[in-house]
């Protein structure tokens, strides 16, 4: 059963089971906070705060899946999403880098990445977050079809 | 400690629905993205928004090891804004609505 791909009708629920419990905790839940942890307070455990232990969790659930499956596998490669992407060794990861870099500085910029946005924010009923969400999802379509259409990639 | 332990569960459960769902795959966000894959975005709005949410960490778990790439991208994005914020003076408090997290 968990090598199906979870339905949207499942999924979306946990989710939002998730949110709902982690407001006990009255704390934000999200991904970003998770790396600003890091990035304020260092890799050790001591020092992390309950972000950095939920962004410790998310690597957890992935192993933890992936482990149950038998689909757990160490690889560097990305793909290349339809031939989106680079294919050599050295212009992925520097486009990786690159557009994590800038994720993260938008992200904290706007004050939330798309779970503290998308997730929290919106679901709290924050404008700020639904004004967010609504720019970095019509500006990720765009651009996603944008770049299809430059580099002649399978839709 | 005990927030912290919770902290743990909850990301682990959300780490693992997520991977579950297939959303820490580059393919089916680009399909998303292209309005191929919409009930990525149902979803999203079902109970509470989305689930397309930062797949990095998931990635991670998964053996991606590509995202361990991103990742690193991002802690220098952080730092460098708090880099950037440093030199900015910093602006009166604003009225609009906060987000509710990061």
């Amino acid at each position: 059963m968990l090598l199906e791909r979870c339905p949207w009708y499942v999924a979306g629920p946990m989710l939002g089971l998730v949110l709902v419990g982690f407001r006990a905790l009255n704390k934000p839940f999200g991904a970003l906070g998770g790396f600003i942890d890091v990035v304020e307070k260092g890799p050790l455990w001591s020092r992390l705060g309950v972000s950095g232990f939920v962004l410790m969790g998310m690597i957890l659930g992935g192993a933890i899946y992936a482990g149950v499956t038998g689909t757990l596998q160490l690889t560097f490669s990305y793909g290349t999403t339809q031939g989106v992407l680079p294919t050599q060794s050295v212009l992925m990861p520097a486009m990786l880098l690159l557009a994590g870099t800038v994720m993260g500085f938008g992200a904290r910029l706007a004050g939330g990445c798309t779970s503290g946005h998308g997730l929290t924010g919106m679901s709290l009923g924050s404008s700020a977050s639904i004004a967010a969400t609504i720019t970095f999802f019509a500006t990720a379509v765009v651009l996603a079809n944008v770049s299809t259409w430059l580099t002649g990639a399978v839709r | 400690m005990k927030a912290k332990l919770l902290g743990l569960l909850a990301g682990a459960v959300f780490g693992f629905v997520i991977t579950w769902a297939r959303v820490t795959d580059p393919d089916i966000i680009r399909r998303m993205l292209l309005l191929k894959e919409l009930d990525v975005f149902f979803s999203d709005g079902f109970g509470h928004r989305r689930r397309r949410r930062c797949p990095v960490a998931a990635m991670i778990g998964q053996g991606h090891l590509a995202g361990i790439v991103a990742g690193a991208g991002l802690l220098a994005g952080i730092a460098l804004n708090h880099r950037f914020n440093r030199r900015v003076p910093s602006a009166p408090p604003a009225s609009v609505s906060q987000p509710a997290g990061l």
